[in-house]
């Protein structure tokens, strides 16, 4: 395993930069939304009830579920 | 010169609704896409001369739909009518989100109509101070875009200009999507009168637009094609076409404001908080909808004493006849039956469309998302719950908002459950024989903690029946949050009085209708009895019909309350209360009318006279009284489960498409009022 995969997804950091969004039929509309390799995001609500997760990625914010934030892979910052 | 139709489009929350209603006006027309339940907002204006017929289409994020007001989108801009086809484009682009809301405008410029730019919230763009070189993107986009404010006149006055300067000329833009070989294989069969995006779409998508079938059929052979790989082209498309969009705004547009500074930042750490952010959501519809009971009394006062007025004025002018009577009696109180909840529905609307319009009702979503899905609901029904404790109608139709279908059907089902205003009568008269006015420890209402817990009774049944069918149902469609939270913004009066305005209109309509209809059945059924049609035995005296007080014993409905008496009589009802379940099918509320009808009490709003009569009530020739606690009671729960409500069972039946799911929820909740009823009087008495 390379450094980038178990550095983890959406779901287990509270931060990093995109590295790819896995095939999923949900991947075209993150991207759409802008979850765009390359681009940083950041974690600001952790809802420990919900299990949802507030996403700031390009100034936007976003309510993902936990099946949604868990597609988006991440490298550190 | 003929009428010009021009498609507004635009990403949810662009501000596109703002200008629609800027450009039409009063002048707009509501209405549902064809064979879907999706809002179809038009309207008409006039600039220079040209005639423009301008339709508000829904928010999207691209032309690869995911829920239903999405496919509509694509359906309006790719359909194999060419008469439906826009004549052009005005899109919209939240000047503070270029970067991504230029996706889907480079998506539609790829379809052949000619494409008006527009970005929005200029006063917010300069607030964050954002730089926006028109001169370098109207280089690089080939068109200048029209930067403006709903609230700065002066940008107005200019799109308006460059608009109508496009619409004589409609410059079309050329196609600049570059496709790769396969696409340009798998699509060659596909028809001509598409831009080759126009095809690629139809291969994607085919299945949900509105193209002949013989098309449908070739792009479904085209899909089973070893080399058809949708998604990953769908991805490829999407990454080049945002890289494109960052070469274009490169030099133009620069925006670098934190967001982590911003009020909406620091107001979700309060407001998304896990402890706080439910609590003052609570609070928040306590205050709605304790300014939905306190404003709405007057006005409805108001509309109850204008109908009694219209009744009895039109019972003096009219000549005395039946058909008269049905006026005075039946249509005029059933008009006035719908009118009297128009103030609560529209504050109810005016305040939920505050609250969204503000960036307030997704946050709630957020919060509340988890919880409503271990029931088979999702956070958007949220909103419809909350509606439904008013009234059902506008309740299920706010479902609309919920994309998975599922959900939709499951928040539509259980809403009518939520006990709405219109079961506070029958509450209020009720609740006198169930318990005393006693106060705990002086001052906490005996009556009032039962009261509340009516309500819970009824919430409880939402959250339960939601869970049953969520056990029941099984759906390939997945259901999704993916939910954007925009900054916090005050909201545009004019767009939340246009929605409030839609939806009472839809609703005047549709449950006008059936309210009317049924309002003047009942009137018939209470009206007349076999006798006057010559099949009841004739010993009575014609003459003392009229002078009986217990007119409608002999009524139609009275002789349906005494044929379904066996029925109810495990539930502790006599053929007296019969006749109540049967009016207040139409509406809940009529229970209270009847009731002092049957009890011939003068004035309807007499609580207290009402009550008095049932506590003198006894049964049969018995001096055991029919109001006992059992009694109460259990009609009580009869009141909180039963749909009685032909309002909301037109209302679904609209929305679901048919008469499936009204039946089936009308047996459902009939049995859970029948059997609820039972238990609780068995158990009493």
């Amino acid at each position: 395993m390379t450094e980038l995969e178990t550095y983890g997804n959406l779901l287990t950091q509270s931060e990093g930069i995109i590295d790819d969004i896995q095939d999923h039929d949900l991947r075209v509309r993150l991207m759409e939304l802008g979850f765009l390799k390359g681009k940083k995001v950041k974690i600001l609500k952790r809802s420990s009830w919900s299990q949802s997760v507030l996403v700031l990625v390009s100034g936007q914010v976003y309510a993902l579920r936990k099946e949604e934030a868990q597609l988006i892979q991440l490298s550190p910052a | 010169m003929s009428t010009i139709k021009l498609a507004l489009i635009g990403n949810p929350n662009c501000g596109k609704s703002s200008l629609f209603n800027f450009l039409t006006g009063l002048h707009q027309k509501t209405g549902n896409f064809a064979g879907v339940t999706v809002d179809k907002i038009s309207g008409n204006f006039k600039l220079e001369g040209l005639e423009i017929e301008i339709i508000d289409l829904p928010g999207t994020y691209s032309l690869h739909p995911l829920s239903q007001d999405e496919h509509v989108v694509l359906n309006h801009l790719i359909n194999s009518d060419p008469k439906k086809k826009p004549d052009a484009i005005l899109y919209i682009a939240d000047s503070t989100q270029l970067d991504r809301q230029l996706l889907l405008y480079s998506q539609v410029r790829d379809l052949g109509i000619p494409v008006f730019l527009a970005f929005s919230m200029k006063d917010y763009a300069e607030e964050k101070k954002i730089i926006l070189n028109e001169d370098i993107l109207e280089k690089e986009l080939g068109q200048r875009p029209s930067i403006y404010s709903v609230r700065d006149a002066t940008s107005l006055i200019e799109l308006k200009k460059s608009l109508s300067a496009f619409l004589k000329n409609k410059t079309q833009t050329e196609e600049a999507y570059q496709y790769n070989e396969l696409e340009a294989k798998l699509t060659s069969d596909l028809p001509s009168d598409q831009t080759n995006y126009g095809r690629l779409l139809m291969l994607h998508h085919g299945e949900y637009l509105n193209i002949d079938e013989s098309i449908k059929v070739k792009v479904k052979e085209l899909k089973e094609n070893k080399d058809y790989d949708g998604i990953k082209w769908q991805v490829d498309e999407t990454l080049s076409r945002f890289e494109t969009i960052e070469k274009s705004l490169f030099k133009a547009y620069q925006k670098d404001h934190d967001y982590l500074t911003t009020f909406s930042f620091r107001a979700d750490r309060i407001l998304t908080n896990s402890v706080w952010g439910p609590l003052i959501f609570l609070f928040v519809m306590f205050l709605v909808f304790q300014a939905i009971f306190t404003l709405a009394e007057w006005p409805m006062n108001g509309i109850d004493q204008l109908f009694g007025g219209i009744a009895t004025g039109l019972g003096q002018f009219l000549p005395d006849h039946a058909l008269s009577d049905m006026v005075t009696e039946g249509v005029v109180p059933g008009i006035a039956g719908v009118v009297i909840f128009i103030p609560q529905i529209a504050l109810l609307f005016f305040l939920i469309a505050l609250l969204e319009e503000s960036g307030y009702m997704s946050r709630a979503v957020f919060l509340f998302d988890r919880f409503f899905q271990k029931f088979g609901l999702n956070g958007r029904s949220l909103i419809a719950l909350v509606s439904a404790s008013a009234c059902a109608i506008p309740a299920v139709m706010s479902a609309r908002s919920i994309k998975n279908e599922k959900e939709r059907l499951i928040t539509i089902f259980v809403a009518p459950l939520m006990s709405c205003s219109a079961r506070t009568p029958v509450y209020i008269v009720l609740i006198t024989f169930i318990i005393s006015q006693e106060k705990i420890w002086g001052w906490i209402s005996l009556q009032g903690l039962v009261f509340i817990g009516f309500y819970l009774i009824g919430l409880a049944a939402v959250l339960i029946v939601a869970w049953v069918m969520k056990l029941i149902f099984k759906t390939n469609q997945s259901s999704i949050l993916m939910l954007e939270l925009p900054e916090y913004k005050w909201p545009n009066l004019m767009a939340v009085v246009m929605h409030t305005w839609h939806k009472v209109k839809s609703f005047i309509v549709e449950a006008g209708k059936v309210i009317l209809v049924i309002s003047m059945i009942l009137w018939f059924l209470a009206s007349y009895g076999p006798r006057d049609f010559g099949m009841a035995s004739s010993s009575v005296e014609e003459t003392n019909i009229v002078a009986e007080p217990t007119e409608l014993e002999d009524s139609f409905a009275g002789h349906l309350g005494k044929w379904i008496e066996p029925v109810i009589k495990p539930l502790g009802f006599d053929w007296k209360i019969g006749i109540a379940l049967i009016t207040s099918f139409a509406a809940r509320e009529v229970f209270v009318g009847t009731m002092a009808t049957i009890y011939s009490v003068g004035d309807e709003e007499d609580f207290e006279g009402i009550q008095a009569q049932m506590k003198k009530e006894t049964r049969g020739d018995t001096i055991e009284p029919v109001y006992t606690q059992a009694t109460a009671l259990s009609l009580v729960v009869f009141y909180i489960f039963a749909m009685q409500c032909m309002s909301t069972l037109a209302v679904v039946r609209k929305e679901t498409g048919g008469w499936k799911w009204p039946i089936i929820q009308f047996v459902v909740m009939s049995a859970m009022a029948y059997i609820g009823s039972l238990l609780i009087y068995q158990w009493l008495s």
